[in-house]
């Protein structure tokens, strides 16, 4: 009986930090579109409030690190528990450095929308989408422990590093015809810099998640 | 069940024997042994009269007093001298008796020497079987004492308990046989009855109620029988409604067009309905899992949380980003029963295109005062510029400044017939007179109309895929707009040397126009958004151009006022514009008329 109630309470805990990281992960997505939509739709005051924003995610991270070493502490947890706490400590570390990297771009965005726009933004939305589906594949994939999708994140990190690379040859070539852009230009290909990070951040999600999954390590390998 | 009430009742039969048996047997051994040494007694005392009167000399006239009284008694006779030895035996012969041990220490004779008389009970070494004894203390005339003692086998006695344990136990098998066929035949006959009953109860159980328990009268499985019947049919009519009700609540919440979710209070969905799932893109079975799992948006849990802490209504207005970004009022109530918190009840409605709606109004609205302040602004300019004096000091400027003050007033004008149109399309007030036409007489006539400015620019406009094309219904003035609208369009946006080539044909028993040219296409964020008013890809370049930003939003009405659709294709070699209007046919044009106002 006691111990039906305390395993019960250990479930309990175990449930709410991955409630708190999913909901956590929502909100890194939240704010990987809002610094994004700053940059795009040159809206300042969205910048600004996403920097804000920070702030609750931060708070989050310490939240889920206190829940997590709590649970190491005082329950002990073995096998599987203790691969999804200690996957928990990690992905937290993630994903709090994601909405650092959003802080970033919104400040870019501050910068960037003081000035008149260097050229339309084509690459930059289609990489903050890639970056944002990332992070949400990669959240999903832990949801539903799909090592599938895990996977397929792994996969299209490529394609994010190569719009990267793209984007960085592009950059150069303005850099070199006007050099009065250099600055706007630096401040652009920072941003694409952050996305890659961020989708960086996300295929290390997918890893620990096929890790999780199917108990093998796939880290600094190619899928 | 059957079998342990059988063996219960057998078990009390079996102890009432057993104590029966007990009781009677002890009784029984008590009054026969009492019977016995009282006789025993008696002969005792007479045989004492016998021997007290013939017994001169005790070694002498034992032997034989003691045969002859054995004789008469049937008792086994001893005479024992006062020392113990014995003189005389009525089962031992004279010579013999030396060899028997002295009795002197036998309890009945020590009895009886102590008190006169004795008895016991003991098993004979020399008769090898229960011997009862009675001993009496004598004195022949002499003076002499000796004890007499009768012996008589307890055998008697072992035949009447044998006799008594034979009757017993005979009856008492034989009662507890009746009782067992008895008790059997009559449980088998109930338990038969409520075998059936169970059996009946069970399919009820697995559901099948229309099944109904026969009612055997006056018994009490016919009253239980009854009861069950119903009682299934009270539960019939309770499922019944229940159904119903359940039926109509499933009806009305998968044909509800906003989604709908029922939370309990840990943020497990217990309940959702077809517009939810479709809303969320939700494909697999969501019942039961967390809500974070199926929507990470912060501003669910924020309200979730909210509700469920204060218990209060909450409505707000989220932006749900899946495949495409939706706007969405959510009405969330929790879910009380009793006055407890039972979970959160949430209500989705996609307002997006609501919310698109009234931002292409207000851009209309900001859109419509920036186009007219612009040629205003310029005309008011160079009016006053010619006001202010450069009419005489410089004529020459001053016919250029007027020819641009002419040139804006035009584009004004235009702009102002433009909305006008547009206006009245959206309004329905125009009224369209639908005919058959042939697309290659209207195709010319536009053409004709445009030729200097597509010779100025060296475009070459192909009209030959309509000659062949089936005629169109639709009302003719307007269809020259459109023609013109796309025309002018796909010349102003093709660089000089190009072409732009007009098509048609029959599809799904429709005409569908196609005016392709090699342009610089449109990109493919601004196609969906081509045919608002007002919306341009470039805008400093369509004004250049002269166009009021408002020529495919009438292309869009007036094929839309028809009954046809317009879409459009580009990519980096050009676009092209689909516009797909009803097929022509003399003696049903009149119906296509009204069939076309009909679908506005």
């Amino acid at each position: 009986m006691q111990k039906d109630h305390l395993s019960s309470r250990f479930d309990a805990e175990m449930n709410q930090v991955r409630a708190r990281l999913l909901e956590m992960g929502g909100k890194v997505e939240l704010m990987i579109a809002n610094a994004m939509k700053s940059l795009v739709e040159r809206d300042s005051a969205l910048a600004d409030r996403t920097i804000a924003f920070d702030a609750e995610i931060n708070a989050m991270e310490i939240e889920i690190d206190e829940r997590c070493v709590h649970i190491l502490a005082m329950r002990q947890p073995a096998a599987r528990d203790l691969r999804f706490v200690t996957l928990a400590l990690k992905i937290v570390t993630d994903l709090e450095r994601m909405g650092d990297q959003c802080v970033s771009i919104a400040r870019h965005a501050l910068i960037l929308n003081r000035e008149p726009q260097l050229k339309p933004y084509i690459d930059l939305p289609r990489m903050a989408d890639a970056a944002s589906r990332a992070v949400r594949d990669a959240l999903d994939a832990f949801v539903t422990g799909d090592a599938v999708t895990a996977v397929r994140v792994c996969r299209e990190d490529r394609e994010i590093d190569i719009l990267n690379e793209q984007l960085q040859r592009e950059l150069l070539t303005f850099m070199m015809e006007d050099p009065q852009c250099a600055g706007r230009a630096l401040s652009i290909n920072s941003v694409s810099k952050f996305l890659e990070r961020i989708a960086d951040h996300a295929t290390n999600i997918a890893e620990m998640v096929i890790f999780m999954v199917e108990g093998r390590d796939v880290r600094h390998t190619v899928l | 069940m059957k079998a342990r009430f059988v063996a219960a009742q057998l078990l009390v039969v079996l102890l009432l024997g057993a104590v029966l048996y007990l009781y009677l047997n002890g009784t029984l051994e008590r009054y026969r042994a009492a019977e016995l040494a009282g006789q025993l007694r008696v002969d005792a005392g007479l045989a004492r009269m016998v021997i007290v009167r013939d017994l001169n000399d005790l070694h002498r006239d034992a032997p034989r007093l003691a045969y002859r009284v054995g004789r008469e008694t049937r008792a086994r006779v001893t005479i024992i001298g006062p020392d113990g030895t014995v003189v005389g035996d009525s089962e031992v012969s004279a010579p013999g008796l030396a060899t028997l041990d002295n009795h002197g220490s036998r309890p009945e004779v020590r009895a009886a020497l102590a008190t006169g008389q004795g008895s016991a009970v003991r098993y004979s070494e020399t008769l090898k079987t229960d011997m009862l004894y009675v001993a009496v203390l004598f004195q022949n005339q002499a003076g002499v004492p000796g004890v007499l003692r009768l012996a008589l086998p307890l055998a008697s006695l072992e035949a009447a308990k044998a006799e008594f344990r034979g009757v017993l136990g005979g009856s008492l098998l034989l009662t507890a046989l009746l009782l067992a066929a008895l008790s059997f035949l009559l449980t088998r006959a109930s338990s038969r009855s409520l075998h059936a009953v169970a059996s009946i109860a069970t399919r009820i159980g697995k559901g099948e109620l229309g099944t109904r328990v026969p009612v055997e009268e006056g018994t009490g499985v016919g009253e239980l029988a009854r009861a069950l019947n119903d009682m299934v049919l009270r539960t019939e009519e309770q499922l019944g409604r229940l159904s119903a009700e359940k039926n109509r609540l499933d009806t009305i919440l998968s044909g509800m067009g906003e989604g709908i979710m029922v939370a309990d209070p840990q943020g497990v969905i217990t309940l959702v309905n077809p517009a939810f799932r479709a809303l969320f893109e939700l494909s697999d079975d969501v019942q039961g899992r967390q809500l974070i799992e199926i929507s990470r948006h912060p501003g669910l849990h924020e309200s979730f949380r909210e509700v469920v802490s204060g218990s209060k209504e909450r409505v707000e207005e989220l932006q749900l980003r899946s495949s495409k970004e939706k706007t969405v009022l959510t009405h969330w109530v929790p879910l009380l029963e009793a006055g407890h918190l039972q979970g959160a009840v949430a209500v989705f409605h996609d307002i997006s295109d609501i919310r698109q709606l009234e931002k292409v109004r207000r851009d209309f609205v900001a859109n419509v005062s920036h186009e007219l302040r612009t040629p205003v602004t310029v005309i008011k300019g160079y009016a006053e510029t010619l006001l202010a004096g450069a009419l005489e000091s410089n004529p020459e400027q001053a016919a250029r400044f007027v020819g641009i003050i002419y040139s804006h007033a035009n584009r004004l004008a235009s702009l102002i017939a433009d909305l006008l149109t547009l206006s009245q399309l959206e309004s329905g007030t125009i009224a369209l007179e639908a005919r058959s036409i042939r697309l290659a007489e209207v195709a010319e006539r536009v053409c004709a109309l445009l030729e200097q400015k597509s010779l100025q620019r060296k475009i070459t406009v192909d009209i030959a895929g309509l000659a062949a094309a089936p005629a169109v219904l639709a009302d003719l003035g307007r269809l020259e707009q459109v023609f013109f609208n796309l025309l002018d369009n796909a010349i102003k946006y093709t660089p000089s040397g190009g072409s732009v080539t007009l098509s048609a044909w029959e599809e799904n028993g429709r005409v569908r126009i196609a005016v392709k040219d090699t342009g610089m296409g449109i990109p493919a964020r601004d196609l969906p958004r081509i045919f608002e008013r007002f919306y341009r890809v470039d805008s400093a370049r369509s004004r250049e151009e002269g166009g009021t930003g408002l020529g495919l939003a009438i292309v869009k009405h007036i094929v839309q006022l028809q009954g046809g659709t317009v879409s459009v294709e580009s990519s980096g070699q050009g676009s092209t514009f689909y516009v797909t209007l009803p097929r022509g046919q003399e003696n049903h044009q009149h119906n296509e008329v009204s069939s076309c106002r009909k679908t506005i």
